[in-house]
């Protein structure tokens, strides 16, 4: 049971990063080394708004929404200024503007706030554990989950039923046909970026209280998105969804029964399933095919 | 070679002769890491900017290969072997990456090779045969014909030597017929398989290659450093000769070398100066690829192109009417740029 929910737990904070990266991935094809970035910046913003106090629920998720929206705010400013140049470069010279901007994100937050970690508490009411089946389980881990449940089925919502969504189905599917038939491309580059550095900031926001921030939480959490991202299928955000699960779980698994192991589940994940799917669970053979 | 290639050659040599006497002792270590970085960026510059495989993992090949020197150091094994065991290890490792990778390409090549390095760096951090955390200290080169490594000026030179060697079979296997193989390879993949180029062979050798440089470049630094750590395996550790190839720009022979050294340079004033240099590397790599996309050897080029253009346009000031008076907007970002996807093995170039 407990490693039920520390799994679940887990998987859904990786899925929360995972999810923007796709989709972002998906639709604008720019592999984003600066999302872990971005998660950093959500997790500071919502410690600096709180101040590092304890609040009360109500408020906690408000100012979590604050602070995931003033660094979707951040990422809209770094899309007009920098993404948008390069979309036309070559894939791995793109990664590396992003790469470039992922350092200048961390370099900033050293700056900023210094290298000593620093912590948030969980919002008051969701301190203590409460005991399903005879297992402890941290309250906050039930905020972390809804989330992470909400945006699954959100971000469904907004591809496959509204304006937007189609927008970006046929973005992602041939920008030049999309742009040809009178959608705006632009635009739906900085929607969807906007959403996705969004849920950076918000994974970023709730992981606070589970950790103790220091400027390097960007790098550490991008190698998991990012191999959820290949494990779920490059674009596939209920394959991210998938993978960031079977990766919380597996991990906590580890954890109780062969802890030595516990660090290599990522890898041994990914392994297992790459070799029977290059492409990951939900990825179609289009992206970086055959030679 | 041309004869002002070879009076530049012996310059340069007389130059790293002299070096540690115009230095002095004190900054020589600097001066060590950053010609290692030298070779182990040129390493990797047969993969970006010969093959164009995107590898984000170099740091396996470097991190085995320092492992190995400080491994067999310990049991005094004589500095060539234990060098040449480096090189090996390194193109091993590689040889079993490429297989692993053997069908990836592009993306899923980078962050596979991106997955392994951080395999190999969590299982160094917990093997205790190789110092877990902490890694392995006391590296030191045993005497050799009578030579002390010990000494400052000694390590240097063989240093010099060894990234020497190394720069000269990278600068053969360039020339090579491989090489040109490889830049056909590169440039459109399917057409040199019709051509009867076996695509992934030709990767998996040249991979192999890369990583034996690797391994000789972290073998070099595991006895300049004294001390190997997981932090050697780390994925920055892969990063930085990649900053290396794009300032030095990594169509040229010499670009990873110059990008080298100047961000070794740059590091190291940076260190002195500031608590968080990544902003002003982050930016400089801004700076650079949206500036100089080919790197600062291409200035000479761009300048060339950019006055032989006024030239052509019949001397500077003459602009169109429209352009002076606001008319003729230049088209505005919204042309979609064709699918960078359906370029496959394209690396670092427009």
């Amino acid at each position: 049971m407990i490693i039920l929910a520390t799994g679940l737990t887990d998987g859904m904070l990786i899925f929360l990063v995972a999810s923007g990266l796709t989709l972002v991935l998906g639709v604008m094809r720019v592999v984003n080394f600066s999302h872990g970035g971005f998660f950093m910046i959500g997790a500071y913003l919502a410690y600096e708004l709180m101040r590092g106090h304890v609040q009360p629920v109500w408020l906690f998720v408000l100012l979590v929404l604050a602070a995931s929206a003033a660094t979707a705010a951040i990422g809209l400013v770094s899309e007009r200024i920098l993404f948008r140049r390069l979309y036309r470069l070559p894939e791995v010279t793109s990664l590396l503007g992003t790469y470039a901007l992922l350092l200048i994100l961390e370099g900033a937050a050293q700056l900023i706030w210094g290298r000593n970690p620093v912590t948030q508490p969980e919002p008051s009411g969701l301190v203590h554990a409460f005991s399903i089946a005879g297992a402890q389980v941290p309250r906050y881990d039930i905020l972390v989950v809804a989330a992470g449940v909400l945006t699954a089925v959100g971000l469904q919502v907004l591809i496959k039923g509204t304006e937007l969504g189609r927008q970006l189905t046929a973005v992602a599917e041939d920008r030049y046909m999309a742009g040809l038939l009178g959608v705006n491309v632009n635009w739906v580059f900085a929607a969807t970026f906007a959403i996705g550095i969004f849920l950076a900031g918000l994974g970023g926001a709730l992981a606070g209280p589970t950790l103790s921030m220091v400027p390097d939480i960007a790098v550490t959490f991008i190698l998991q998105a990012f191999a959820v991202v290949i494990i779920g299928g490059f674009g596939s955000i209920i394959g991210s969804l998938i993978a960031a699960l079977a990766l919380g779980l597996l991990h906590a698994f580890l954890v109780n029964k062969a802890p030595s192991l516990a660090d290599f589940s990522l890898y041994m994940l990914m392994a297992a399933v790459l070799v029977v799917r290059p492409q990951g669970l939900l990825g179609s053979r289009q992206l970086g095919e055959n030679l | 070679m041309t004869r002002r290639g070879a009076a530049g050659l012996a310059a340069l040599a007389v130059l790293l002769i002299a070096w540690p006497t115009l230095i002095g002792n004190g900054q020589l270590f600097f001066w060590d890491t950053a010609v290692i970085a030298v070779l182990f960026a040129t390493s990797v510059n047969l993969l970006f900017g010969s093959a164009g495989i995107p590898s984000f993992g170099q740091a396996a090949f470097y991190g085995v290969g320092a492992y190995a020197v400080a491994k067999v150091a310990a049991h005094s094994w004589p500095v060539p072997a234990a060098l040449v065991l480096a090189l090996v290890v390194g193109g091993v490792v590689a040889f079993v990456t490429s297989l692993i990778t053997w069908r990836a390409t592009g993306l899923t090549f980078a962050m596979l090779t991106l997955a392994i390095a951080q395999a190999l760096y969590t299982l160094a951090e917990k093997l205790s045969w190789l110092g877990g955390y902490n890694g392995i200290p006391g590296v030191s080169a045993p005497n050799l014909w009578g030579i002390n490594f010990s000494d400052a000026t000694s390590l240097w030179y063989l240093n010099v030597v060894w990234v020497a060697l190394g720069l000269l079979a990278f600068w053969r296997i360039r020339r090579s017929p491989f090489g040109h193989t490889l830049n056909a390879v590169r440039q459109d993949p399917v057409r040199a398989a019709f051509l009867g180029v076996n695509v992934r062979a030709y990767r998996a050798v040249a991979f192999t290659l890369a990583g034996c440089g690797a391994g000789l470049a972290g073998g070099l630094f595991a006895y300049s450093n004294q001390i190997v750590s997981p932090d050697n395996l780390y994925w920055t550790e892969s990063a930085t000769p990649i900053i290396m190839l794009l300032l030095g720009g990594i169509n040229y022979f010499w670009g990873p070398a110059v990008g080298a050294l100047l961000l070794s340079a740059l590091l190291n004033y940076l260190n002195q100066v500031t608590t968080s240099y990544l902003l002003y590397i982050g930016i400089l790599m801004l700076v650079v690829l949206l500036v100089l996309p080919e790197g600062v050897l291409s200035i000479p080029t761009v300048v060339r192109d950019f006055r032989h253009r006024r030239h052509r346009r019949g001397g500077p000031g003459r602009r169109s009417l429209g352009s002076v008076m606001g008319l003729a907007h230049a088209p505005p970002d919204t042309t979609p740029a064709p699918l960078p996807g359906g370029e496959p093995g394209m690396a670092g170039r427009p």
